[in-house]
């Protein structure tokens, strides 16, 4: 049996009648005798609110208690999408995470997928069965429930794609696919009809919210294409897969990312290390650190690093603990965004990145720093300047 | 290890000052030296919406997906509760039902509890001091998540404190078991202690603090039931095995919105009546107060349904009835069922004397008395004279 895994997103399900719009549009691919296998998220704005309901509780509420209560946001979907599916006479089964096989590691909030038994699935299929599958969650080996952190959905259909070793994966959300910067920003937004794994997981990465970077990976590894589309309004769409090398020269998208936070320390290597172990212990994930010493016996280091600290539960509270340990030699600066160009050979040459800083800096804008890879520059400047400098350099390098 | 079994009704967990309000009242049981097992039911008015969400979807909601839908309810409360206690330094896991490893039948939407896996639950109270556990869920063979049907939570609760040989306190906005409904009859006495047999009785009659099942479970096992309100200080009252001051009559239960139904003219032939009942059965119909008069010639036969049945056991009595050429059926509904109930009935004489003599004013419908038990139908109209009597003359 050829087999399709969907993935629709919260908004397209934000609704009952979008959910009953949804069946009969997954009716429509069952019927050409396809097996089906949906990934849905939680409707429209569920996983806010109880995120609202923990924190009037907790600033820091237990991770693992977190996940049991956001995991059932995904499971009134899926039992929702079922009961509509049964009413247009499909049969149809949901699934939680744990039920799928989706096997994870026991990082709590943001874990990650380290295997899929599908076998149930399989089961199911093998019955006629729709099976719906709720996403952003599995269970880990000490069968607690886990989640996957933003855009974990994605993840859930790429690696349920994987391992049934599906035609394809279909993300249906409310935009048409991926585009070369955010249309609310830049009017003449490129729409791209094709990207290669790398450079969406390089988006991803820089803040573009389209796909989950650990999903892009998935995808990666087992060479299933995604296909991004928009769920009510059929027509355009991007295909994530491997591109041949040299058939996306240059620059082809420009993201951004404002809800950033800049921590800087002159310190002893032991304040220092006191900082990573609690990093780590609240599983926060830095971006683009920068370590020196500036004496040999690391009495003295200077550190800066970037955390998307949106994504972080009770952040504030990190925060303060953090500031009453370190209060005479840390700062941290809210006042900066990130801009990223992505594209392919980036670091090739030096003339990307001096055209772009010259470009930056001839308009007045600040730059506060710059981290290159083979297909991304980012760049931090003041958040206000982030829409000027987005359709300065979409402008230049794009359109 | 000291281990209390407290389960928490939905209105006890309606918003999230409530919840932080029972955490608070949980560690100061923990403080004492408890571990405890706390089963809370879904918050407030989440089942309700959540079925409402399904309707919109379908009249006929398939049955395993609206119990995969349904058990999310509890699983948000018992999540927040757990986030709740750690707050206040209270170290404490929330387990749904499939981590519980409460075991049920297959039957979707009214599953029975087979057997829970205590072991697993007492390795966690070594690390933990309280466990939070979903209510009204469990999980059948095949791994697919069912709910227990009405006052499920209650079940969970004292299926819990069965496994673990643990006393069982349930709180809700009812701060205990009365003589009486204290809104037909202001001045009625709280009850210390009430037994399983006489709680099993008024249950069923429309005490409704309870549900029957959950008694059940605890008078099979000898567990200890006491229950309360949430929110208040005072004693609430104990459901026990025996009662050492037993009084003649504990309570009065009072259930309106009852029809008598009398079937007359019917010929002599009592296999009828077995065919009677056994097609109102097949219906999963409930019929009460049966009696059957047989004056030599013909058979009369009355019992008592709840208003809302009557069409369905209309329809089962005309299917038994068919064949029949000359009977008459009578219904009469706006009735009241008044039961006194006592355990020490059992031991005592003149209850059945005193309960006619205080309700001579009053036309009676029907009786039907048990060992513990005496009911009888009267109209709706006379009940607040017949409560006011009978609550004088057993002193209720």
């Amino acid at each position: 049996m050829h087999i399709i895994v969907q993935k629709y997103g919260g908004s397209s399900v934000a609704d009952v009648a979008k959910i009953k719009k949804i069946a009969e549009m997954i009716a429509q691919v069952r019927k050409q005798n396809f097996g089906v296998v949906v990934v849905v998220s939680a409707m429209g704005k569920t996983t806010n609110s109880l995120i609202d309901l923990a924190q009037q509780i907790s600033q820091t509420p237990p991770h693992r208690e977190m996940d049991m209560l956001l995991s059932t946001g995904e499971r009134i979907t899926m039992s929702l999408l079922c009961i509509a599916l049964e009413e247009l006479g499909l049969n149809a089964i949901s699934l939680t995470g744990s039920q799928a096989g989706i096997i994870t590691n026991d990082k709590h909030n943001d874990a990650r997928v380290i295997e899929v038994r599908p076998f149930r699935i399989q089961d199911e299929l093998e019955k006629g069965k729709v099976v719906v599958v709720g996403g952003f969650q599995g269970v880990s080996y000490k069968r607690d429930i886990t989640t996957l952190g933003r855009g974990g959905s994605d993840t859930s259909a790429v690696a349920l794609a994987a391992a049934l070793d599906a035609e394809r994966c279909e993300i249906y959300s409310d935009v048409d696919g991926v585009y070369s910067t955010d249309p609310a920003i830049v009017r003449e937004a490129k729409h791209l009809p094709e990207i290669s794994y790398q450079q969406m997981q390089e988006m991803s990465f820089a803040g573009a919210k389209v796909l989950n970077a650990q999903a892009v990976q998935f995808a990666k590894e087992a060479n299933i294409a995604i296909y991004a589309r928009s769920t009510f309004q059929a027509g355009r769409e991007t295909i994530v897969r491997k591109l041949s090398p040299g058939v996306s020269k240059g620059i082809t998208a420009v993201v951004y990312e404002s809800d950033l936070v800049r921590i800087q320390m002159k310190t002893g290597r032991d304040k220092f290390d006191w900082l990573m172990n609690y990093f780590k212990e609240k599983q926060i994930a830095l971006k683009e650190l920068n370590f020196s010493a500036t004496d040999e016996n690391e009495l003295q280091t200077n550190t800066s690093f970037i955390i998307s600290y949106k994504n972080v539960y009770g952040w504030q509270s990190i925060e303060e603990e953090v500031k009453k340990n370190l209060i005479e030699t840390i700062t941290f600066d809210y006042s900066l965004g990130a801009i990223s160009l992505i594209g392919e050979g980036l670091n090739s040459d030096n003339g990307t990145l001096y055209e772009t800083v010259s470009l930056l800096k001839k308009n007045g804008l600040n730059i506060f720093g710059i981290t290159t890879t083979a297909f991304r520059i980012s760049l931090l400047i003041p958040k206000e300047e982030l829409t000027n400098g987005v359709q300065l350099l979409h402008k230049h390098w794009i359109s | 290890m000291n281990i209390v079994v407290q389960k928490f009704g939905g209105s006890s967990v309606a918003d999230t000052d409530k919840i932080k309000r029972i955490a608070e009242k949980i560690q100061k049981r923990v403080l004492q030296g408890n571990k405890l097992i706390v089963v809370v039911s879904a918050m407030g008015k989440t089942t309700d919406n959540l079925i409402k969400l399904a309707k919109e979807i379908s009249a006929k909601p398939e049955p395993r997906e609206l119990d995969m839908l349904l058990t999310t309810g509890e699983q948000i409360s018992i999540s927040l509760l757990a986030i709740a206690l750690n707050q206040v330094n209270i170290k404490s896991k929330s387990l749904n039902a499939f981590q519980a490893e409460i075991m049920t039948t297959g039957d979707f939407n009214e599953a029975r509890i087979k057997n829970i896996k205590s072991q697993k639950i007492l390795d966690l109270l070594e690390e933990f001091d309280v466990i939070t556990i979903a209510g009204f869920q469990g999980v059948n063979d095949e791994g697919d998540l069912t709910t227990l049907g009405r006052g499920g939570s209650d079940t969970s609760a004292v299926a819990l404190a069965a496994a673990l040989h643990a006393p069982c306190e349930i709180y809700s906005d009812v701060d205990g078991i009365y003589t009486c409904d204290p809104r037909l009859h202001p001045t009625a006495k709280k009850l210390k202690y009430v037994t399983y047999d006489e709680m099993l009785e008024m249950a069923s009659l429309g005490a409704k603090v309870l549900h029957s099942r959950s008694v059940e479970i605890a008078k099979k096992f000898e567990i200890t039931l006491y229950c309360a309100a949430t929110f208040s200080e005072e004693e609430g009252s104990y459901i026990v095995k025996e009662n050492i001051e037993q009084p003649v009559v504990t309570g009065l239960s009072v259930m309106d919105n009852q029809t008598q139904v009398t079937l007359s003219h019917l010929p002599e032939d009592y296999t009828l009546i077995h065919k009677i009942f056994h097609n109102v059965a097949e219906e999963g119909l409930n019929v009460d107060m049966i009696s059957v008069i047989d004056d030599d010639a013909s058979l009369t036969v009355s019992f008592s349904i709840v208003d809302e049945s009557k069409e369905d056991v209309e329809s089962a009595l005309h299917h038994s009835l068919k064949d029949l050429e000359k009977w008459n059926i009578s219904y009469h509904p706006g009735y009241s069922k008044l039961s006194i109930v006592g355990v020490g009935m059992r031991s005592s004489s003149g209850v059945a004397s005193k309960f006619f003599g205080a309700l001579q004013q009053i036309p009676i419908k029907l009786v039907t008395t048990s060992e513990i038990k005496i009911s009888c139908l009267i109209e709706t109209t006379s009940k607040q004279q017949a409560v006011a009597s009978l609550t004088k003359a057993f002193d209720l």
